[in-house]
C-alpha cells in the first residue's frame, strides 16, 4: 500500500506517489528559483507545467491511474535538467543578484528552518560555514548572558531568509543546484522530507494553484509570526527551566562535596544541617525534616531540567510512572516536612524571660558602655533594628541583643540582663532561655557587652531574646560607645537624638529624662564643619595629628582617622580612666 | 574544452531560425515544435524550447491564441508576427551567406590538405 496525494498540474488532476510527488515538487522549487526573477518567469511555468500534465496524461490510463516515480523520472529526462532551461540571452537581461545567485553557485546564507530549535539561525549559519550547529547555539547563548545576544539572534532572524526550496536548501549547504544535487539531496532529506511535504502537499490540496487571496495571506503571515514569537517564548522559557534547575542542583551537589565560599565563609550542607538542628526537637524529627526537604525538592528539580531539556531539545515525554513516583516523592517530602514542623511549632509555644541583676560600682556616677570588639564584630556589628543569623565554623551567631537606658528607682544605677525565649512549656522555655552565651564584662563602672550571642551544641535555637536595660541613677552619667550603635534599642531621651546620634557622648540622667552633655547642638553641626574646611585641615592628608584645646573641648584631629576604625583612645588623666570619642 | 557546450552552442544559435521558419508554414503548439525539432536533433530535452518561446513572443516576433483540445487542457498555438516574418527574412539571409561562408572555407581547408 502506498500513500497517494492529489495535485492540479497545469489545470490536471492527478493522483501521484508520495516519493513522486517529493521530486517532482523539488523539480519544480529548483525550476521556480530559476524563472522567478526572470521576465515571463510564471509565463515559462505555466507553459512547462501544462506540458508535464500532458506527458503525464499520456502515461495515466484506466488500469494505472497514479503516477509512479518512475513517471516523473522519464517526464524530467524529457524536460531536461533545470540548468537546461537556462537561456543565455534571457540571463543575460536579468539582474545581477540572479547572475549571482544562479550561475556562479556560490553559498547563499538561509535559515535552516528544518532543523530549527527557534528560528533556524543557528542551524542555518552552521550549514553555511559547514560546522556543526551545537557550536553556534552555544555562541549565542553565551552572548545572550552577555546582553547583545538576543537582539543580535531577533535581527539575524529577521533579516535571514528562511531556506524553503531544495534550491535554497542546496545553497545553504553551498551545493550547486544540479538535478543530481537535488536528486541526492532528496534521498538524503528521505523519510524526514516526506512528512514535511505531505504537509505541504495538504496546503496545496487546500489552496489549490489559484492562490489565496491577499487577506487569507496576511492573516495566515500574522498567525504565522504570532505562532513564531510564541514559539521564541516557549523555548526561552525552557532554557530558564534548564538554566534554573541545574544551577540548583549544581549548588546542591558543590555544597554537598566541597561547599561553597561566600563572601570569606564557608558554607555546606552541613551547616545547612546545623540549622536545622537548631530548629530540630531531637534526632529523629531532625533526620525526618531533612529527608522531607530533600524529597520535596527531588522530585522539582528533576521536573525542571528535564522539561528544560525537552523544550529545548524535544527529548521524549516522560512515562506516567516516573511523574507519579516524583509527585509521590514530593508528597512524601512535604508530609514529613508538615508533621515536624507541627512538632517544632508546638516547641515555639510558650515563653519565659530570665533576668539577671548586676551593681554598677560606677565612680563618681560614671559610667562607660562599650561593646566587646572581637573578630566577629565586623560581621556582626551594624544590625541595630534587624535581626541577623551568621554561621561561621559550623557554629550559630545571632545578633538578638537589645539595650535601653531608663530611670533607677533607687539612688543606685544597675543593670538587667533579660533574656526572653520559646518552649513547649514554661519550664522548656525558661531552660532555653539559660542557654545563650553572650559577652559581659562588668567592671567598677565599665560594662562591656556582646553583640552577639551563640547557642551550645546540643542546646536548641527557641527564639531567645536578650535585653539589656541601664537602670540609671538620677545625677549619673553614662557615657555610650560608638560601637554600642549595635545594640542601642530607641532610648528616650530629652533632645530626642536618633540612636547614631546618641554614641560618642555623655547621657547624664535628670528629672526630664536622659539628657546629653555635650552633644552640639543640631544645627550647629554643619556651621562646625564649615569652620574647620575653613583652616584647611582636611586638604592636609599628610600633616601630623593635631591637638587642641578649645574651651570646653579636647580636640585631636587626625584627617586618617576618616578612613579607619574609629576606636576609643584612651586618656591617662588623674590616675582616672576615661574613655574619648572625638569625630572630626 | 568542452566539446558538447559547443554542439549545443551551435544548435541554440540556429535554434530561432528554425522554430520562425516552422512557424511561417503553419500555426503550431509547442508540442509540435517540439517534435519537429526533436527529429530534427536540433534540441535534446523539451525544457530548452519554453523559454527562447517566451523570449521570441515578449520581442514581439510570435504571437499566440488559445485553442481547445480534444484531448486536455487548452492548448497555445503560437504564429508569426509581421515582424517575425521580417526577422525570419533577415535571419534567412544570415544563415544563407553564413553557411556559403562555413562551406567555403572548409572546402578551402579541404583543397589546402588535397593538394
Amino acid at each position: 500500500m502506498k500513500k497517494t496525494l492529489n495535485i492540479n498540474l497545469g489545470g490536471m488532476i492527478f493522483h501521484i506517489d508520495e516519493d513522486a510527488f517529493n521530486k517532482l515538487e523539488a523539480y519544480l522549487g529548483a525550476l521556480r528559483q530559476q524563472f522567478i526573477q526572470t521576465n515571463g518567469g510564471s509565463e515559462i511555468l505555466n507553459d512547462v507545467e501544462t506540458r508535464m500534465a500532458e506527458l503525464f496524461r499520456e502515461r495515466t490510463s484506466e488500469s494505472k491511474q497514479v503516477i509512479n516515480i518512475q513517471d516523473v523520472d522519464e517526464v524530467i529526462a524529457i524536460m531536461g535538467r533545470p540548468e537546461d532551461y537556462l537561456d543565455e540571452e534571457m540571463a543575460s537581461n536579468t539582474s545581477y543578484s540572479y547572475e549571482e545567485s544562479y550561475s556562479s553557485n556560490g553559498k547563499k546564507i538561509h535559515r535552516d528552518v528544518d532543523n530549527r530549535i527557534v528560528g533556524g539561525v543557528a542551524s542555518g549559519l552552521a550549514a553555511y560555514f559547514n560546522m556543526d550547529a551545537l557550536w553556534i547555539r552555544i555562541l549565542f547563548l553565551a552572548s545572550f548572558f552577555a546582553g547583545f545576544g538576543f537582539l543580535l539572534y531577533l535581527i539575524l532572524w529577521a533579516i535571514i531568509p528562511a531556506a524553503r526550496t531544495t534550491t535554497e536548501k542546496l545553497q545553504m549547504r553551498g551545493k550547486p543546484v544540479t538535478l543530481s544535487n537535488i536528486e541526492n539531496f532528496v534521498k538524503e532529506e528521505g523519510a524526514a522530507m516526506g512528512a514535511k511535504m505531505s504537509e505541504l502537499g495538504g496546503k496545496a490540496r487546500n489552496v489549490g494553484r489559484s492562490g489565496q487571496s491577499l487577506l487569507a495571506q496576511l492573516f495566515s503571515g500574522i498567525f504565522e509570526i504570532i505562532r513564531l514569537i510564541l514559539k521564541f517564548i516557549f523555548k526561552a522559557i525552557g532554557f530558564i527551566f534548564l538554566g534554573i534547575g541545574l544551577v540548583i542542583i549544581a549548588i546542591l551537589a558543590i555544597s554537598l562535596f566541597i561547599g561553597v565560599e561566600i563572601n570569606d565563609y564557608h558554607y555546606n550542607i552541613s551547616e545547612l544541617s546545623n540549622i536545622v538542628q537548631l530548629l530540630a526537637i531531637d534526632s529523629s524529627s531532625y533526620n525526618s525534616m531533612m529527608i522531607g526537604a530533600s524529597l520535596l525538592l527531588l522530585g522539582p528539580l528533576l521536573l525542571l531540567v528535564y522539561y528544560g531539556l525537552r523544550i529545548v531539545f524535544g527529548i521524549e515525554p516522560l512515562n506516567s510512572g516516573v511523574r507519579r513516583g516524583l509527585a509521590l516523592t514530593s508528597l512524601a517530602g512535604v508530609i514529613l516536612l508538615v508533621i515536624s514542623g507541627i512538632k517544632v511549632a508546638h516547641e515555639f509555644e510558650d515563653h519565659a524571660t530570665q533576668s539577671q541583676e548586676f551593681n554598677l560600682e560606677s565612680k563618681n556616677g560614671m559610667i562607660y558602655m562599650e561593646v566587646n570588639k572581637d573578630s566577629l564584630y565586623d560581621q556582626m556589628s551594624g544590625y541595630r533594628n534587624s535581626d541577623h543569623w551568621l554561621i561561621y565554623n559550623a557554629k550559630s551567631y545571632f545578633s538578638d541583643i537589645e539595650f535601653d537606658i531608663q530611670r533607677s528607682n533607687s539612688a543606685n544605677s544597675y543593670l538587667v540582663k533579660k533574656v526572653n525565649a520559646r518552649g513547649s512549656s514554661r519550664d522548656e522555655a525558661r531552660l532555653n532561655a539559660r542557654s545563650p552565651e553572650h559577652f559581659l564584662k562588668i567592671d567598677s563602672g565599665l560594662v562591656v557587652s556582646g553583640i552577639y550571642y551563640t547557642i551550645p551544641e546540643g542546646k536548641l535555637y527557641r527564639a531567645q531574646k536578650i535585653r539589656l536595660v541601664l537602670y540609671l541613677a538620677k545625677g549619673d552619667t553614662v557615657f555610650l560607645g560608638p560601637g554600642m550603635e549595635s545594640i542601642i534599642d530607641d532610648i528616650a531621651n530629652v533632645q530626642n537624638y536618633w540612636d547614631p546620634d546618641m554614641v560618642g557622648h555623655y547621657w547624664t540622667m535628670t528629672d526630664h529624662g536622659l539628657l546629653c552633655t555635650d552633644c552640639p547642638e543640631k544645627e550647629r553641626i554643619e556651621e562646625r564643619w564649615e569652620n574647620e574646611e575653613e583652616e584647611d585641615v582636611f586638604k592636609d592628608y599628610d600633616s601630623d595629628s593635631k591637638v587642641r584645646i578649645e574651651d570646653d573641648l579636647i580636640r585631636i584631629e587626625e584627617v586618617e582617622v576618616w578612613y579607619e576604625e574609629v576606636k576609643p583612645i584612651r586618656v591617662g588623666l588623674l590616675n582616672e580612666p576615661l574613655f574619648m570619642e572625638q569625630y572630626i | 574544452m568542452n566539446l558538447e557546450n559547443t554542439k549545443a552552442q551551435m544548435r541554440k544559435g540556429v535554434l530561432e531560425l528554425c522554430i520562425l521558419n516552422m512557424l511561417q508554414e503553419r500555426d503550431a503548439y509547442a508540442n509540435e515544435i517540439i517534435e519537429e525539432l526533436k527529429k530534427a536533433e536540433l534540441i535534446v530535452v523539451e525544457g530548452t524550447l519554453y523559454p527562447l518561446l517566451t523570449r521570441l513572443k515578449n520581442g514581439g516576433l510570435l504571437a499566440y491564441r488559445w485553442e481547445e483540445s480534444t484531448s486536455g487542457p487548452p492548448r497555445k498555438y503560437y504564429s508569426l508576427t509581421e515582424l517575425g516574418k521580417s526577422a525570419l527574412k533577415e535571419l534567412r539571409l544570415t544563415w544563407e551567406r553564413l553557411q556559403e561562408a562555413v562551406n567555403h572555407s572548409m572546402n578551402e581547408t579541404n583543397e589546402n590538405k588535397t593538394s
